[in-house]
């Protein structure tokens, strides 16, 4: 019990420690333009301005770069799990043969700088017509993020016990359902892991987002922040208005998602 | 047996199903090529056609011609030029350097952050969530961030630093190479210490409890428990964690590229800068193709001594 | 079914995945996306970077538009970072697209998009009576091998920024020297009036190329040799500058935040009242006399930048500016060039000035009304001695890399004013003769 409160306060500890140059970001946010360059910083922006977020939403359309993002981001996420997961089974739990050759492999797909693939994956994408449309980025998406997704989720199915699937085979049920039923629940963390890791990515993403959609209205956020200011201006409040806000998408998908994997993990997994 | 176990460090346990029942042993070797192709043909088709043709514009002298480009081979001469620049080495020296600290530092604090929250009885997932925050914050913006919190004018970190007596008057932390450096290190520690407790809390989850329990009973302190519980039984994750992590750290551009430019002079150049130099600044397609390539090397080479480092340390069981 | 054969067909497939790559990549594109064909209509897209928070853009497209029913012109904004923009373009007018027909560029750009085949040679496109429109000197900045590559649209240039206020009331004259400067400036610090006396641009980036090839010519010298074959910083013009830059921090006179300072931060030093003389683009002027974002408005004024004792003033100053490319796989020259004809000439040109609040390119559209519409910029623009950067080579951004780095290396105390101009030239000297 007295280990465990020690954690609680530790962790929350580390969680605000971590959480100090959002504060950061979330008073520059709310302060006019005059008071972000002071000196001694103002520590609270008083009186506080909504006129960075108008600057944002309203003049330069950043809800529209936010609901892209989500869409590419929920896309290629969904994706990644759907053909990351018989993956990372195949990978660890058969006896098909080269799974060292795979995973090394995929990690070296993973080392290529993606900047040398732009090129070549504009003409391929223009070519097919899909320039300036939701799947020019989600494909990408997908294909560089797997690698990372099926290594997550392998470890997890490591650590997971072969018997109570055996025990399923014996019962003679089929393959989906014993993944679905018997292995998926018990690898959640290293699904949510994976989930997690691959939406953020794409959240962060940017020289293929620029460089695919030229269109505003496929853009995503980290391609409308870009677009902020002027050649010689660095409008700090907008930006930082406009990265407080695209933050909370990421937010509300951990604490919804928090329930179903932590929670039900802590109680629910009692193993052999 | 030694071979099988050896094996087992890379791929994991043993499979499912020994090799002696080769009935069984064929069905399951077809389900893992059947489960494995979906994922494997879309990355295959997606980033191995770019690489190649990468590694091809790595050989080649791009120029323009009436109709688009024209590519003509000229052997490894983009090589031998990126090789012989002092701007390379220079890059290579701080990007190999910056890895090895900003790695280590990475993962030993990360497996720290995910310890104690493996150990909350509450609010974990507000924990994590807020942990999250920093990882989940758009890469440029957070450049941003942290140069506004580093600027030397009327910066926060400067403005601490003077509060707390650290230092008299506000320095430039940004305009020498150690302090560069430092900056460059805090801003990515921020961002990435979250990534690899995530990683290390999803292996963490996995442990049974109870090990540690009855390892206590037996009167094993906590760095034993550490050492040899924890560590050896959340591997997979911690492997995962370093390769990545290096991989990650190798390519390190958004940061420097806001926060430092890879300045001062170019101390905090990175490999991944060069190449965005040579591809987007000199529009030198061949020599930054080399570069992206050397740099895919190193990395490989790096990535395979690794993991056959980690196979061989495996005990036999 | 064996591992070995799946990794061969999964090679097999990349490869063949990669030949068609290739094979397209070497072909101009066949598709254009834009629609159009059936009626005599043409729609042709234009990239341009954002320029300001002025509504310029959307207006100027607005405005042809309606005068022009067989055309219509959609407009793509680009990011803000000029890297980013050239990295973006090259990729996708490399690669063959028809898209965008117009773009806007860089004024250091012509030299390196004509050779990489980015651009159009617009000598062979305009009338010669075209050109008429622009000064001299704009006109051979966007030359390449003789000849032009990019359409002036719009000017910019470097401006000594300084307090009016507390030069009066320090009895002080606008400075017309560096001398000067650093002496009034002491003078008025002393007092306590500001704690900075001269904010400049110090971080390693292409704006330290712009102040300090303004010095470099201020004192007699250039970056390269006339005929691009060697970099000539490591001369007496080359050391008096950076020793000079170096001075202003190491007196104090220059904030020691400098060596990481970009327009932004100086600009940010000024408009808080902290410094009495600024060098900055024009830009600058709307925002010192914003009451959100300064607290000196009012209280500015602008002038030539200085230049040493002894040599001719006004000192030099760098332009920027932006001028219009075409790309060469447009399927619409003739509506390129007409779009373009009529965005340089008086009415487009005005509204650069009355909307966009920046200066016109077009001589004839720099009218009083111009000039007053983008406040004193206007009037101390004609009295400015403009020196380009040494943008006639492809290797331009090699050469502005091996300047700023080295320089600004020099700046942070990193390494000695000799040893920074040998090594920078070293590396020019190389760029310029792999770009040969």
């Amino acid at each position: 019990m007295r280990a465990g409160t020690v954690a609680d306060i530790a962790g929350v500890a580390v969680g605000v420690v971590f959480l100090l140059p959002v504060l950061w970001l979330a008073v520059g946010a709310f302060k006019p333009v005059s008071a972000l360059g002071a000196f001694p910083p103002e520590l609270l922006p008083i009186p506080a301005t909504t006129s960075n977020f108008a600057a944002a939403f309203a003049t330069n359309n950043f809800g529209v770069f936010l609901g892209n993002s989500v869409i590419v981001g929920a896309m290629s996420t969904v994706i990644v799990v759907c053909l990351g997961l018989p993956a990372a089974y195949g990978l660890s739990r058969t006896s098909m043969r080269g799974r060292g050759g795979v995973l090394t492999g995929l990690l070296v797909i993973s080392v290529f700088p993606v900047i040398v693939t732009i090129p070549p994956l504009y003409v391929a994408l223009r070519t097919l017509g899909w320039l300036n449309s939701y799947q020019a980025l989600v494909l990408p998406y997908v294909a560089f993020n797997l690698p990372l997704a099926i290594w997550t989720m392998r470890n997890s199915l490591l650590a997971v016990s072969p018997q109570m699937e055996e025990a399923a085979e014996v019962d003679g049920a089929s393959l989906p359902r014993t993944i679905l039923q018997i292995i998926v629940p018990q690898a959640l963390p290293g699904i949510f892991v994976a989930a997690v890791l691959t939406f953020v990515a794409c959240w962060q993403e940017f020289l293929m987002a620029l460089s695919f959609n030229s269109n505003a209205a496929y853009q995503t956020a980290p391609v409308g922040i870009a677009l902020f200011g002027g050649t010689f201006q660095l409008p700090y409040g907008t930006i930082f208005a406009a990265s407080l806000v695209a933050l909370l998408p990421i937010l509300l998908l951990v604490l919804a998602l928090r329930r179903w994997v932590v929670d039900g993990l802590s109680t629910g997994s009692v193993k052999g | 047996m030694t071979s099988t176990s050896a094996r087992a460090s890379i791929v994991g346990p043993p499979a499912l199903f020994p090799p002696r029942a080769s009935r069984r042993a064929r069905i399951s070797r077809r389900r893992g090529y059947l489960l494995t192709a979906p994922a494997l043909l879309v990355v295959a088709l997606v980033t191995l056609a770019p690489i190649a043709f990468s590694v091809y514009l790595s050989l080649c002298a791009v120029t323009a011609g009436a109709d688009g480009f024209d590519y003509s081979l000229v052997g490894l001469r983009n090589y031998a030029a990126a090789l012989g620049s002092q701007a390379l080495w220079s890059a290579l020296t701080f990007t190999a350097v910056y890895t090895v600290v900003s790695v280590t530092v990475q993962v030993v604090l990360g497996l720290g952050v995910a310890i104690i929250i493996d150990r909350m009885t509450r609010g974990t997932g507000v924990v994590l969530a807020l942990l999250l925050v920093p990882w989940a914050m758009i890469t440029v913006v957070s450049g941003q961030l942290w140069s506004y919190i580093f600027n030397g004018v009327y910066g926060l970190a400067d403005y601490l630093l003077v509060v707390l007596h650290v230092v008299p008057a506000p320095v430039t932390i940004l305009s020498n190479p150690v302090g560069a450096f430092v900056a460059l290190l805090v801003a990515d520690s921020w961002k990435t210490i979250p990534f690899v407790s995530l990683i290390l809390f999803g292996g963490l989850r996995t442990v049974d409890k109870e090990l540690y329990a009855a390892a206590r009973l037996d009167g094993a302190g906590g760095w034993t428990i550490l050492g040899r519980i924890t560590i050896p039984l959340i591997r997979q994750s911690l492997i995962t964690a370093v390769v990545f992590r290096v991989l990650q750290a190798f390519g390190i551009f958004d940061l420097p590229f806001v926060l430092t430019n890879g300045g001062p002079g170019n101390a905090t150049q990175s490999m991944a800068m060069l190449a965005y130099n040579a591809l987007f600044q000199d529009l030198n397609i061949g020599y930054g193709a080399a570069i992206s390539c050397i740099t895919a090397a190193v990395v490989i080479v790096f990535a395979v001594v690794f993991l056959r480092a980690f196979k061989v340390e495996e005990p036999g069981g | 079914m064996s591992g070995v054969r799946t990794r061969r067909a999964a090679l097999a497939i990349a490869t063949a995945a990669a030949v068609g790559l290739l094979a397209t990549g070497c072909s101009p594109a066949a598709s254009n996306g834009s629609g159009g064909s059936s009626s005599s209509k043409v729609t042709i897209n234009w990239y341009v970077q954002p320029l300001n928070s002025t509504s310029i853009w959307p207006d100027l497209v607005a405005a042809f538009n309606k005068s022009h029913p067989n055309i219509e012109v959609t407009l793509t904004v680009g990011p803000t970072n000029v890297d980013t923009v050239r990295g973006t373009l090259s990729t996708q007018l490399g690669s063959g697209s028809a898209t965008p027909d117009v773009y806007e560029g860089d004024i250091t750009w012509p030299a390196q998009f004509a050779k990489a085949g980015l651009a159009v040679n617009l000598t062979k496109l305009f009338p010669k009576s075209f050109w008429d429109r622009f000064s001299p000197g704009a006109i051979t900045l966007a030359q390449y091998k003789g000849s032009s590559y990019s359409v002036p649209s719009w000017t910019e240039a470097a401006f000594l920024y300084y307090r009016k206020d507390l030069l009066t009331k320090a009895g002080l004259p606008v400075p017309s020297t560096w001398e000067e400067l650093v002496a009034d400036a002491k003078k008025v610090q002393a007092t306590g009036a500001v704690k900075d006396g001269y904010t400049w641009q110090g971080a390693g980036y292409e704006g330290l190329t712009c102040d300090f090839s303004e010095l470099v010519a201020d004192a007699g010298g250039g970056i390269v040799s006339s005929d691009y074959t060697k970099g000539t910083l490591d001369s007496a013009a080359g050391q008096k500058a950076l020793a000079f830059l170096k001075e202003t921090i190491a007196s104090g006179v220059s904030p020691k935040a400098t060596p990481t300072f970009q327009e932004p931060q100086s600009l940010n030093d000024f408009t808080a009242g902290n410094a009495l003389f600024m060098r900055n683009w024009s830009y600058a002027w709307a925002i010192t006399q914003d009451p959100k974002q300064s607290k000196v408005v009012g209280k500015v004024g602008m002038a030539p930048l200085p230049s040493f004792a002894g040599q001719p003033t006004p000192g030099a100053s760098t332009n920027g500016g932006g001028g219009m490319f075409i790309n060469p796989h447009s399927k619409y020259l003739k509506q390129d060039v007409t779009f373009l004809t009529w965005l340089t000439g008086t009415e487009a040109q005005g509204m650069f000035a009355s909307v966009g609040k920046v200066l016109p390119a077009n001589v004839q559209a720099q009218t009083p009304q111009a000039q007053k519409d983008v406040g004193p910029v206007g009037q101390v623009l004609a009295k400015l001695k403009i020196v380009g950067r040494p943008v006639g080579t492809p290797a331009y951004s090699q050469v502005s890399r091996a300047l700023f780095q080295n320089v600004n290396a020099a700046l942070s105390g990193n390494a000695s004013v000799s040893g920074a101009l040998s090594s920078a030239d070293s590396q020019i000297t190389t760029a310029l003769s792999s770009s040969r």
